[in-house]
């Protein structure tokens, strides 16, 4: 190999001035977050108090039953504070919620965010394990299919992928609980166990409603993936790469892999609030005490601050995990500059 | 994969002088079973040049994939041997091409920006390929990276280094992906259209640092372009291709002085009749409609715009009134620090018949002039005349009826773009017609029939699409559509620059035959001084958002004031440009950086 050049010399000047450059970027990217980010809060949290509010639902019907008289209701509407003017209880009510305070349920009179907080874990585990299966079978499958694109392993997968994404996940949920828990016993068929018991039975218990759920997202990815990795390896880029002497598996993983990944990060973003929604069934399937089940509860019974509740930690989950995968895909495709 | 006959002896003799011989090598398309690139043979001497010179399609391109090993899918080399430093590539595996290419190989194509990651700094780029291919640090890769940014003239090769593609301009681009291609010191360089679609003086720019480099380095050239000019100003020797054959071959000055074949002619007389040439010849002779004499301010500073002052209308009669006259004209983009002016203090006057070329690089303001003329976008400050009408600030009502009047018409860069692709071509000529409204269908037909003979298309393509016709025939077609309203000022948005040598001749011949046959006034705007000269009576020169120089187009070209336009005359490639230009733009670039 030839000599190498002497020492790099950079001036400090010039280097200062990209640090603070840098920093500068940080901190625009952090205030574009945050105008992102409140906005949505505001009108996510005002659209579930309004909701609640015109569901025209009270906790005195919750209460008396059939024997409600209309002082009865008023006494109780009194009590919960609901007689007082609409943007009142909503400014109330947003206060708490900052606080980590999401109500008292109408049904038992017990603090939402704890019982939400109970049940998050088990929600969150099953979504999170779907989520960590569906990004790598997705993008095992999506990567070689693009690989062999055209050929055989392309049409098998292609052809795997879309018989898996319209298997509605509670019918794989009970296809997997029968064949795996029941027939071959390897899995237990319901229930859940806190990770503080130890990883393996946690995981055990976890996988199959995971994998029911995680179809859909790694179907959708390995489809994006694939597209967007044939149509990136047609730049001229890559030509480009080849041109100048590079490998093709350092073309892969740093030329092709970075512009082609975009739009399967994309959906991602997108099918987040489907695993959240689809843990609502799924739980219900492997007798999970997770969030979902307690929704579905709350609503039937007409239990308004559970629901809000619900929904509350649902727009933040779904917001925060949009604005992470925005930022990702910033960092890898500068190019399109999406703002945040 | 032609075993070589020479025997040793002789090959040490051809190789110590010889880098690249291609011996009648085909290509073929297995998928179609269709052969096309018909034999092509060359020799690349050491520090030599061989253009290759040719329309799309024409085999040039196919040729240099060959010649780098990348071919698309299903094509091959089915014949011939292609010899690089005394090795025949044709059979070699992967990793064998992926050894040879950057080191003893490289090349730079058109349209630099698609080349370069969109998602990487370009520094990192360039650092890329000493890291993986010489294996040096980090730290001195990167210091090896931005001495070739300098040694490729990009004025501050720090702050290049830390940018992404859409932040730097295709003139950059391509000094950067040259940078790439020489970093690993190889012998030989393909420049296929590498200076195609940049602007005159950035594509002079670009040449003349391939020809710096070749003499700097001893780089051996192939360059590739489908403007003879391009390959004349370079290369020892030409190839000229045309669907897939060689049809002329040789030194560059026997192709140029006694071309043999039409179609090599044809290159010729593109730029002898349209180029610089003939418009600097033509200063004396007759022009067709002969306007008056405009008066031009000389110059010095950029920032000085020039006003071409109209006649007085007391003492002209009333047929001279200016078909478009435009005042002071400003138009900027955005507000507060954002705030971008396009377009600053311009003005104009075009008298009926006349034709007004507009000159300049991208982004010096010259289609902003043109949409603030038809009012899509906001004039700033000034005015606009049409036909004595003040057209500055119509109303949106107004402003529908203006344009269904159809005064002023517009021809676009892309015919195809422009153009329905869902209607025939006739009902797209029509609809101007149908527009207006008033006329019947039998008078429409007339009049498309009318206007197809005028643009010298044939009738029987009226119920053809867009997609099914040539590049020719559909700007033809944009031109009929805009002509059907008999309208008195026609802008054409650089409408050859998008056609090949034989389609822009044909449409600049024609653009002159309705200039004398057809009473309307046109302002042709173009990057490329040969087509504005070729048709203008008089030229306008945008530079930086203003008019730097205005006057008698045979006046700009052979004596240009404004350093601008010096450098743009001195850059326009010409079929005998020598090597004297090249200090002599040098002189007017460094002039310009000051100002």
């Amino acid at each position: 190999m030839s000599a190498p050049p002497p020492a790099l010399t950079a001036p400090p000047a010039a280097h200062r001035g990209v640090v603070a450059h840098r920093i500068g970027r940080a901190a625009a990217s952090t205030a574009r977050l945050l105008a992102i980010f409140v906005p949505v809060f505001l009108l996510g949290t005002f659209l579930t108090y309004l909701l609640g509010h015109l569901s025209g639902r009270s906790p005195a019907y919750l209460q008396l039953g059939d024997a409600a008289s209309p002082q009865a209701v008023a006494v109780i509407e009194h009590k919960w504070g609901l007689d007082r003017p609409f943007l009142v209880q909503y400014g109330d009510w947003l206060g708490s919620v900052l606080h980590g305070d999401l109500g008292t349920s109408w049904y038992n009179g017990l603090s939402v965010a704890h019982a939400l907080g109970q049940r998050a874990a088990i929600t969150l585990s099953a979504a999170g394990v779907a989520l960590v299966l569906g990004i790598v079978f997705g993008f095992l499958l999506g990567a070689l299919a693009a690989h062999f694109h055209t050929r055989w392993p392309d049409r098998a997968i292609t052809t795997f992928t879309t018989v898996i994404s319209v298997l509605p996940p509670f019918i794989v949920g009970i296809g997997l609980a029968a064949v795996f828990a029941v027939s071959l016993q390897l899995l237990p068929a319901a229930g859940y166990v806190p990770i503080q018991a130890g990883l393996g039975p946690w995981l055990s218990h976890l996988l199959l409603p995971a994998i029911a759920l995680s179809f859909d997202t790694a179907a959708d990815v390995a489809r994006q993936l694939r597209n967007g990795l044939v149509s990136a390896y047609r730049g001229n880029y890559v030509t480009g790469a080849i041109v100048r002497g590079l490998g093709p598996r350092r073309i892969f993983f740093v030329h092709v892999l970075r512009n082609g990944i975009a739009p399967a990060l994309a959906v991602l973003g997108l099918k987040f609030p489907n695993l959240l929604g689809g843990a609502v069934i799924i739980e219900a399937i492997f007798g999970l005490s997770g969030y979902g089940v307690y929704a579905s509860q709350a609503a039937v019974r007409g239990d308004v601050p559970a629901v809000q509740g619900v929904l509350v930690v649902s727009v933040v989950l779904v917001v925060v995990f949009n604005l992470l995968v925005n930022i990702v895909l910033n960092r890898v495709t500068p190019d399109a500059d999406r703002g945040v | 994969m032609t075993p070589s006959v020479a025997g040793p002896a002789d090959r040490d003799a051809v190789d110590r002088d010889t880098v690249l011989t291609l011996t009648d090598v085909r290509i073929h398309n297995d998928a179609a079973d269709e052969e096309l690139v018909h034999g092509v043979s060359l020799r690349l001497r050491r520090g030599g040049v061989v253009g290759i010179v040719g329309e799309s399609g024409s085999g040039k391109s196919l040729t240099c994939k060959a010649v780098l090993g990348v071919l698309p899918e299903h094509i091959e080399v089915a014949g011939g041997s292609i010899e690089l430093l005394g090795r025949d590539v044709t059979g070699l595996s992967r990793p064998e091409w992926t050894a040879l290419r950057g080191t003893s190989i490289s090349a730079v194509f058109q349209d630099p920006a698609s080349y370069l990651n969109p998602s990487i700094r370009v520094g990192k780029q360039v650092q890329e390929v000493l890291r993986v291919k010489q294996g040096l640090s980090r730290a001195a890769a990167k210091q090896r990276a931005i001495e070739l940014l300098d040694a490729v003239h990009l004025r501050d090769p720090d702050y290049v280094y830390e940018q992404y593609v859409h932040e730097l301009s295709g003139g950059m681009l391509q000094r950067v992906l040259i940078a790439i291609a020489i970093s690993l010191e190889p012998e030989v360089l393909i420049a296929d259209e590498a200076t195609t679609a940049l602007d005159t003086t950035v594509q002079a720019g670009i040449l003349d640092l391939l020809v710096e480099l070749k003499e700097r380095i001893g780089l051996s050239l192939i360059v590739v372009s489908h403007d003879l000019a391009v390959v004349a100003q370079l290369c020892d020797e030409v190839l000229v291709m045309r669907e897939g054959h060689v049809v002329e071959q040789g030194p560059t000055a026997a192709i140029l002085h006694a071309p043999q074949h039409e179609y090599t002619r044809l290159l010729v007389a593109e730029h002898e009749q349209y180029g610089l040439s003939a418009a600097a010849s033509s200063a004396s002779g007759p022009r067709l409609p002969v306007s008056e004499p405009v008066s031009v301010s000389v110059l010095e500073p950029v920032s000085v715009s020039v006003s071409v002052p109209a006649p007085r209308s007391s003492s002209a009669p009333e047929s001279t009134e200016p078909v478009l006259r435009v005042d002071g004209l400003g138009v900027h983009f955005g507000r507060g620090r954002g705030r971008k002016q396009a377009l600053e203090d311009a003005s104009l006057v075009i008298r009926p018949g006349e034709t007004v070329g507009v000159i300049g690089e991208s982004g010096a303001g010259k289609s902003t002039l043109a949409r603030a003329v038809l009012g899509l976008v906001r004039a700033t400050a000034g005015s606009v005349h049409v036909g004595g009408r003040d057209v500055t600030h119509l109303s949106g009502r107004e402003r529908r009826a203006f344009g269904r009047d159809g005064v002023v018409q517009y021809v676009f860069q892309d015919p195809l773009r422009s153009l329905d692709p869902e209607h025939t071509v006739a009902a797209s000529v029509a609809e101007p017609l149908r527009i207006r409204g008033g006329f019947d269908r039998a008078a429409i037909d007339a009049a498309v029939r009318r206007q197809f003979r005028a643009v010298r298309l044939d009738e029987s393509l009226l119920d053809r699409f867009p997609g099914e016709l040539s590049g020719g025939q559909r700007q033809r077609v944009a031109i009929a559509r805009a002509l059907i309203g008999e309208p008195r000022l026609l802008i054409l948005d650089e409408p050859v620059s998008a056609l090949d040598s034989a389609n822009r001749v044909a449409i600049l011949e024609l653009l002159r035959e309705l200039r004398s046959t057809v009473d309307v006034a046109m302002l042709f705007i173009s990057h490329d001084l040969g087509s504005v000269a070729g048709i203008s009576d008089r030229t306008i020169v945008l530079y930086r958002s203003r008019i730097v120089e205005a006057g008698d187009t045979a006046r700009i070209v052979t004596a240009p004031t404004h350093p601008y336009t010096r450098l743009l005359v001195g850059s326009a490639p010409t079929l005998t440009s020598g090597p004297t230009d090249r200090v002599q733009r040098e002189r007017l670039r460094a002039g310009l950086a000051v100002s």
